[in-house]
């Protein structure tokens, strides 16, 4: 039986990993294997801040919410493992400021929710809605590298090639393929939402800030991120001037204190943006050949927040196959 | 002209007080050690005042708080190494400054799930002064007003009397030995100062002796409390203690690198000697004002305390030209 894992990106290889953690002792014949063109640093996932932190709004998507909930709680597991450091993966407090809204669909999964005391308003003067919490960062510069090595450690091997179409030779096909799908199967609710972000070298903020009537954000991690733009149907992965002085008097404007900071790295990313994530099960047909395809992209811009719950979603639906399936079959050609 | 004497926390903020409220003062600052050799630079610099048992002021706190809180708004935060962090600490009673720090709470069930070994926590947001930079932030203020500063060990205070007529004495533990303090005793402390960027919570145990502070480019853990040890040599013993103690309040704390390791002496005293003196030798005066014995909350209170000091320089000062008015008639 074997499992191809199109994408190397936070939701490809954590799906890879769910799935051998999953059925590497249960099913004899299972060989996951994973293929890419672009690997860490150079994914979608690797620009991103890492801040575990959905939308405001769940967009009526109540398993999407779940999703979440569960990517949380695998982190917050994993926390006082010593794997931590080196999955990129620790605690972070931090402010959200917002013009109106009511409270968000997390707020009972993050740690200590809370809106701001009067005194802590002096700090964001012009916000009406003002909440505090201690939620989660992954960094995606640390966590890629971290599961890559766990796969390989089972024995999972990658390959660095570009997949031209679904129907080549594998059993199933995990499709992770993020904002790029639509080159394998037109998916018109698949957009990009461009992203441009700056990291600066800014040791003292240790919390991380988010506004969301003008878009930027203050995220924190080794570096500071802020930065944050989100522009729909941009394709243009080139770093943009005009973009970057925005980002950068907004982000001076919330916390002053950021003149000070040394610019480290300027970096643009397209996150794939669909009205929900598209994770289910498709057959396949072209001609003779069949293939059991699970796509599971569309992610925009919670992939880090949302990864486990969907990993693990997916390695349930790879499991209907397997019940459906002979365990025997001929060798399938290599893709 | 008056001379501070002593250059850690409370040393610079007097004078800088001073400067500020004071635009005829002529001042200077001697000291032994400058930063980074002060006390002050082995303490983290967190801002949350011990419950002391003497009748000292909480005023002095709040004063602290408000005063580094309108700077860590501004551009000099950076400099100045003040930030905010957030704080989870398992402990029991409602401290008195639980409305001047940010956002006091207590945490949650979910929260201290982290903490197995504890049952009550609190958390809220403070603030912290990153030494070095906070000291070197102050000299560089005091530098801009034309206040000179000169290392020199006095070792009395009668030697300042013939070029200054105030003499304030921020000398922390060394008051002991310079003006036979014999209530002022040190409370020795080991830290560990350790890279390890990916904490940016603090976490404090309930009895305050195990701690994780995170600051601007090294988190300091610490730590010990020895009444009555003089010894500044970091003890080998005692590291593994603290690395142990703080890695199991936060285990990621286990892959932390370059690990420093500290020794200062916390100026103790049943409360800080806060008042004016006038010493008297053959017919010479000498105007002292003290300023010493903060122990564990130096940086807790230390504009508070300064600006007292302040205040008591203004009346020494007031009390000489009543003097000299006094001597022509």
């Amino acid at each position: 039986m074997r499992v191809a894992v199109i994408g190397a990106g936070v939701i490809g290889l954590s799906t890879a990993l769910c799935i051998h953690e999953r059925y590497h002792g249960l099913v004899p014949s299972l060989e996951v294997e994973v293929y890419a063109d672009r690997s860490t640093p150079h994914t979608t996932s690797d620009g991103a801040a890492g801040l575990w932190q959905p939308y405001l709004s769940d967009r009526g998507n109540l398993q999407e919410t779940l999703w979440n909930k569960e990517t949380f709680d695998y982190l917050l597991g994993h926390l006082g493992s010593p794997a931590a450091k080196e999955m990129g993966l620790f605690l972070i407090s931090g402010y959200n400021l917002y013009a109106a809204v009511p409270d968000p669909s997390w707020k009972n999964i993050v740690l200590g929710f809370r809106n701001l005391t009067p005194k802590e308003l002096e700090l964001f003067p012009g916000y009406s809605y003002r909440w505090f919490n201690t939620a989660l960062m992954l960094e995606g510069r640390s966590y890629l590298p971290w599961l890559t090595q766990r796969l390989m450690q089972r024995g999972v091997k990658f390959f660095q090639k570009k997949v031209e179409s679904f129907q080549e030779g594998v059993d199933v096909v995990i499709n992770c393929t993020g904002v790029r799908a639509g080159e394998l199967q037109p998916d018109p609710e698949l957009q990009p939402g461009r992203g441009q972000v700056i990291k600066v070298l800014a040791p003292w903020v240790k919390h991380f800030i988010i506004t969301h009537d003008i878009g930027s954000g203050i995220y924190n991690s080794p570096y500071v991120i802020p930065g944050g733009i989100n522009q729909h149907g941009n394709w243009n992965e080139e770093n943009n001037a005009q973009d970057h002085k925005t980002i950068w008097e907004n982000c001076c404007r919330l916390l002053p204190t950021l003149q000070k900071a040394k610019i480290v790295e300027e970096w643009s990313g397209l996150r794939p943006a669909r009205p929900r994530v598209r994770l289910e099960r498709e057959t396949v047909r072209h001609g003779q050949f069949q293939a059991e395809v699970i796509h599971n992209y569309g992610h925009g811009g919670f992939g880090i927040t949302i990864h486990w719950g969907c990993a693990m979603a997916a390695a349930r639906l790879l499991g209907t196959i397997l019940q459906e399936q002979p365990l025997a079959g001929p060798p399938q050609p290599r893709l | 002209m008056q001379v501070v004497v002593g250059a850690g926390v409370i040393g610079l903020s007097t004078a800088l007080c001073i400067v500020e409220t004071c635009p005829s003062c002529s001042v200077t600052v001697l000291s032994e050690q400058f930063s980074p050799n002060t006390t002050s630079d082995v303490a983290a610099g967190m801002l949350i005042p011990h419950t002391y048992p003497g009748a000292c002021n909480p005023q002095w706190f709040k004063e602290t708080f408000t005063y580094l809180f309108a700077i860590s708004n501004s551009a000099e935060a950076s400099e100045a190494g003040i930030h905010l962090v957030f704080k989870n600490t398992p402990k029991e009673e409602l401290p008195f400054w639980s409305d001047v720090v940010l956002g006091f709470r207590p945490m949650s069930e979910a929260e201290l799930q982290k903490f197995p070994q504890h049952q009550f926590g609190q958390a809220f947001t403070t603030l912290k002064c990153d030494c070095p930079p906070y000291l070197l932030w102050l000299e560089k203020r005091l530098k801009a007003t034309g206040v000179q500063m000169y290392t020199r060990k006095v070792a009395d205070l009668w030697e300042l009397h013939s070029e200054y007529n105030i003499v304030v004495n921020c000398t922390g533990i060394g008051a002991h030995q310079l003006v036979g303090d014999k209530k002022l005793f040190p409370v020795r402390g080991q830290v560990l100062k350790v890279n390890a960027p990916w904490v940016k919570n603090f976490i404090r145990d309930g009895d305050g002796i195990t701690y994780i502070y995170p600051g601007i480019h090294r988190i300091t853990i610490g730590g010990t409390r020895e009444k009555e040890n003089w010894n500044l040599s970091p003890d080998p013993g005692t590291t593994k203690d603290i690395f142990d103690r703080c890695c199991s309040l936060e285990p990621s704390l286990q892959g932390a690198q370059d690990i420093k390791v500290k020794v200062g002496l916390r100026p103790s005293r049943q409360c800080v000697r806060l008042q004016r003196e006038v010493l008297s030798q053959g017919g010479v005066k000498l105007l002292v004002v003290h300023n010493y014995g903060h122990g564990a909350g130096g940086f807790s209170v230390h504009r508070g305390t300064a600006k007292e000091a302040a205040r008591l320089v203004r009346e020494c000062i007031a009390a000489l030209q009543g003097t000299s008015s006094r001597a022509k008639l």
